[in-house]
């Protein structure tokens, strides 16, 4: 019975809150920064070998910016959204941020709070027992997890408490920054940074999303204090490095800033972008001819790409501004089909790994290069194994949907093929959509021709869902949006 | 300005490492453009049905660059390329104007002369005999093209006989003009223009080309004498308008005028697009709304993205021009396989054009609408029928490739899928590659996952030529290509 009745209250707040979730309110706005760059050497994370990084050539930061929409003292909906110059972000770490929070920060839901990493290939591991790393001068991966915990809790926090009425607008330009890279061959194979000079090469795999959204937030004087944007493209530009490096993010950074204000707040999301990446794929001697005659690098090149598109857009939409907002923030774990491990690849991996643990019998110091390579196949392993008993298994994963006016962004945790963006964008009803991927522990999520095609992100050890799972998130984000804009009619 | 002349110790290393063809000479320029828009109604071409022209939106024109390089007085290589504002370039007109302009400059080498389509579907129609036209007060097909070939002669002649000591330089910038426009779905089928919001929408077929290739070119002044603006897309945007217009070409050519000089020749030049258009496929609100905040009609804002494009290639490749370059100008006839028309076929085109006749015949006035579309199903039966006696046909196809400087640029006369010249581009020599299509009369070339997709512009009635042939072309283009570096890139 008295269950029940719970039922009964619990049906009733739904309806409560539905009742408001597609109204209008005083859109309030806070944001902070915090410098995430370790002290001490730290292990880089990003590739299969070790790295120890050798100095700091530009900082990590993490951006946050809070928002919360209210009718008069009422709290409709809030979202704090914190990009972070990492490769991935642990589903531990998250939680271990979020429960940092509650005392510090009085009326946020820490599971509105949600952490992207802009996937730089040149920043500290978070991932616990991924290398074997000496034990003196260099920073060790539990220690750099509670001291980015702290960093991202206290920006958050101090982006929670800065919230002030504000008004914000969304923004669409462009730029040439994702380079699809994945090229197809005559067999039908595929490669990731496969040539492109020979003769049995047939194109690149699919799309390449060229699209920049920006969000603007001003405060209540009219200064301009973030901007988040979109690009779908990961950050590792600079990803062969040694050095701690925020990889193009830098730059822009300091450039919007100089432009716009040293107190800008500057989020950098990435959109779908799982088979994308910076490095040139075709056209090589012509971008770089161009490159040269600027005088620019690599980096400072993407930047100005990509500045030049937030420019652009603030241009256009800067008289555009919204301070009463439709605001609704959806949070929900879904469940997604794993791509399973057949009995071939499962026959496969066992071989690989069993010539990974050779290569280490053999010579203690190949550890260096072949650990991380046989906990990759360790884990397709165990997956087969624990398949025995769960035929099918299940991934459950948090994604969150925010209706910002007319614009939505929706998350994911994965490195999520351009493909499912463009199916959300397609049947997406709001104005404009932003996917941030990478919002979680990454794993790569390709499309059925990707993996078809095979190679390093579309075979079994690099994807925990397969195109199967891709397609559920896709119909369950689009489910969510259509959800948002049905309750706002 | 800096020039880069050839030191002696330069012509030393060339004569070293390159045969004689590739040898620089010393550049003549020579640029002329003129007005091909009809005085009376004419019937525009590119659509299934019939539409007279009611008035002028905007002049259709003719745009020519004569170059040639010379030994002293001798004439080393020559190329007239001229840019056209038509739906595509018949043989039949391509070898009337080379006609006129040889009876009037003994000089040129008229095989030389290039025509390519800028694809606009509001000018008139060049191809007598596929349009039922009024007894009066319309220019007929005919009458157009006499007086096209004429007017077209005149610009070549005028471009010819312009050329003087000049210079060159070439550069890459980017804008999103084109888009993928066929729409794939779960089902493996594809659609011309179809609908991205439906639930089982999967993403967009092909690649989409934003490079915005640019070929500068100066005869003494500072302001450039004319450019070439290498765009992946057909200038099809208004295509359903009833008046004569000639597209986002117009507004580019009026812009960059006003930037350079009332006496720029600017020729568009339409990369490898047949699967493209500027139609936007997804984030339509989100495109829409940024135009409208700008005040901007679709031809400007497209306008508006290529002239940025050339603007700022043009601030970082003025200064980096060359009075002596590698010039070679090849001409070839390739022989393609045809794509071979299957029994089930036919009797699906037979069907529908008994069909058609059948209405015709209850009808006689559906001719003006049906005429083109029975036509169409018609030449697919009697393909089918010629295969009877020759079961392997092919297509004879001219294709021209030219070195200029470190940039090439390739020809062929197809509606080219964007993939075809995404591998000439990743296979190319050429620090830069142009690749035009339409240079011709025409024709989808689709990809072999564009086939199996099916809908129009990728089933038979569509194309004359398929992946087979499509790859022929790309190798062979690239085999001219690679004879033009015989030392390597």
């Amino acid at each position: 019975m008295l269950w029940q009745c719970w039922k009964i209250i619990g049906v009733l707040a739904v309806l409560g809150g539905l009742s408001t979730q597609g109204f209008a309110g005083q859109l309030h706005v806070g944001t902070a920064s915090a410098d995430i760059t370790p002290q001490k050497p730290a292990a880089l994370s990003g590739q299969f070998h070790l790295r120890l990084s050798t100095g700091v050539e530009s900082p990590v930061t993490v951006n946050a910016i809070a928002l919360e929409s209210r009718d008069g003292d009422q709290s409709l909906d809030q979202a704090v959204i914190v990009s972070c110059d990492v490769v991935g972000i642990p589903a531990d770490v998250r939680e271990m941020v979020r429960q940092k929070l509650p005392d510090r920060t009085e009326g946020l839901d820490p599971r509105k709070v949600f952490l992207t990493a802009t996937h730089t290939h040149t920043a500290p591991e978070l991932r616990l027992d991924k290398w074997v790393l000496p034990k003196e001068g260099v920073t060790q991966v539990e220690d750099y997890r509670e001291f980015f915990a702290n960093r991202v809790a206290d920006a958050v926090t101090r982006a929670w408490q800065a919230r002030q009425p504000g008004s914000v607008t969304w923004a669409l330009s462009h730029a040439a920054v994702a380079n699809n890279r994945r090229a197809v061959y005559a067999n039908g194979t595929a490669r990731m940074y496969g040539a492109t000079n020979t003769e049995d090469f047939r194109g690149l795999e699919g799309y390449e999303d060229h699209d920049i959204g920006t969000l603007f937030f001003w405060d209540g004087d009219g200064t301009l204090t973030a901007a988040a944007v979109n690009v779908s493209c990961p950050t590792q530009e600079v990803e062969g490095r040694n050095a701690v490096n925020a990889d193009y993010w830098h730059p822009i950074r300091e450039t919007l800033r100089r432009q716009y204000g040293k107190g800008l707040c500057v989020l950098g999301l990435v959109g779908a972008a799982g088979d994308q990446s910076p490095h040139l794929m075709i056209r090589k001697a012509a971008e770089e001819r161009m490159r040269k005659l600027r005088g620019l690098d690599r980096l400072d090149e993407i930047a100005r790409r990509i500045v030049d598109a937030v420019d652009d857009a603030y241009a256009v939409v800067k008289d555009d501004r919204h301070a009463d907002v439709p605001f609704v923030h959806k949070v929900e774990t879904v469940q997604l089909p794993m791509r399973v491990v057949t009995e071939a690849e499962y026959a496969e991996t066992k071989a690989a790994y069993d010539a990974c643990a050779a290569k280490i019998e053999k010579d203690p110091a190949a550890a260096d290069k072949e650990n991380r390579r046989m906990k990759w196949y360790e884990k397709t392993l165990q997956r087969f194994e624990n398949q025995k008993t769960d035929p099918n298994p299940m991934l459950e994963t948090e994604i969150h949907v925010i209706r910002i006016g007319d614009a939505v962004v929706c998350t994911n945790q994965f490195e999520l093929f351009t493909d499912f963006g463009i199916r959300i964008k397609g049947r997406s009803k709001a104005e404009q959509t932003f996917i941030v991927q990478l919002v979680g522990p990454g794993s790569y999520l390709p499309s059925a021709r990707a993996v078809a095609g095979g190679h390093y992100s579309a075979i079994v050890h690099s994807n925990l869902v397969g195109p199967e799972g891709g397609q559920v998130l896709v119909d369950k984000t689009v489910e969510l949006i259509d959800s948002i804009w049905e309750d706002a009619k | 300005m800096r020039k880069r002349l050839v030191t002696p110790l330069g012509i030393l290393v060339c004569v070293a490492l390159l045969t004689p063809q590739a040898l620089g000479g010393r550049l003549y320029v020579g640029a002329a453009a003129v007005d091909i828009t009809p005085e009376k109604p004419v019937a525009l071409s590119g659509s299934f049905h019939q539409r007279i022209s009611t008035g002028v939106e905007s002049p259709v024109t003719a745009n020519v660059v004569a170059i040639e390089t010379r030994d002293g007085d001798q004439s080393i290589d020559q190329a007239v390329i001229v840019s056209c504002d038509v739906v595509v370039i018949p043989s039949e007109i391509l070898e009337s104007v080379r006609d006129e302009v040889a009876t009037r400059v003994p000089g040129i080498q008229t095989s030389k002369v290039i025509l390519a389509a800028t694809h606009s579907h509001t000018a008139p129609e060049l191809r007598p005999g596929r349009w039922v036209y009024p007894d009066e007060g319309v220019t007929t097909a005919e009458d157009y093209c006499k007086f096209f070939v004429d007017r077209v002669a005149d610009a070549v002649v005028a471009a010819w006989q312009a050329r003087k000591e000049g210079t060159v330089t070439w550069g890459l910038g980017h804008a999103v003009v084109a888009q993928g426009r066929r729409a794939v779905y779960a089902d493996g089928s594809a659609q011309m223009y179809g609908k991205t919001n439906g639930s089982d929408f999967y993403g967009i077929e092909g690649y989409e080309d934003h490079d915005i290739g640019t070929m500068f070119f100066w005869t003494g002044t500072d302001q450039p004498t004319a450019v070439i603006v290498n765009v992946s897309c057909p200038s099809q945007e208004v295509e359903s308008h009833k008046a004569v217009n000639a597209d986002f070409w117009h507004p580019v050519r009026v812009a960059l005028k006003e930037h350079f000089g009332e006496d720029l020749v600017v020729l568009g030049l339409c990369g490898s697009a047949g699967d493209q258009s500027p139609h936007l496929m997804i984030r339509k609100a989100a495109e829409e709304r940024m135009r409208n905040l700008r005040g901007l009609d679709r031809l400007e804002e497209i306008a508006r993205r290529i002239v940025r494009a050339v603007d700022d290639t043009y601030s970082v490749v003025k200064d980096d021009r060359r009075a002596e370059v590698p010039f070679v100008h090849k001409v070839e006839t390739l022989t393609l396989p045809k794509r071979l028309v299957t029994e089930a076929e036919y009797t699906d085109s037979k069907a529908r054009v008994d069909s058609a006749n059948a209405k015709l015949k209850a009808d006689p006035k559906a001719e003006d609408q049906d005429i083109r579309r029975i036509k169409w199903y018609r030449g697919t039966v009697d393909r089918y029928e010629r295969q009877k006696t020759e079961p392997n046909p092919t297509l004879d196809t001219e294709v021209h490739v030219i070195r200029i400087g470190d940039a090439v640029v390739c020809t062929n006369r197809f509606e080219f899928f964007t993939e075809y010249g995404i591998r000439i581009k990743g296979r190319s020599k050429a620090v830069q590659t142009f690749v035009v299509q339409l240079a011709g009369p025409g024709n989808y070339l689709p990809t072999a996952l564009a086939v199996r997709g099916g809908h129009y512009s990728a089933v038979v009635h569509s194309c004359l030529v398929g992946p087979k042939g499509g790859q022929v072309l790309v190798d062979k283009t690239v085999e001219l290509i690679d004879s033009l570096w015989p030392s390597g890139k």
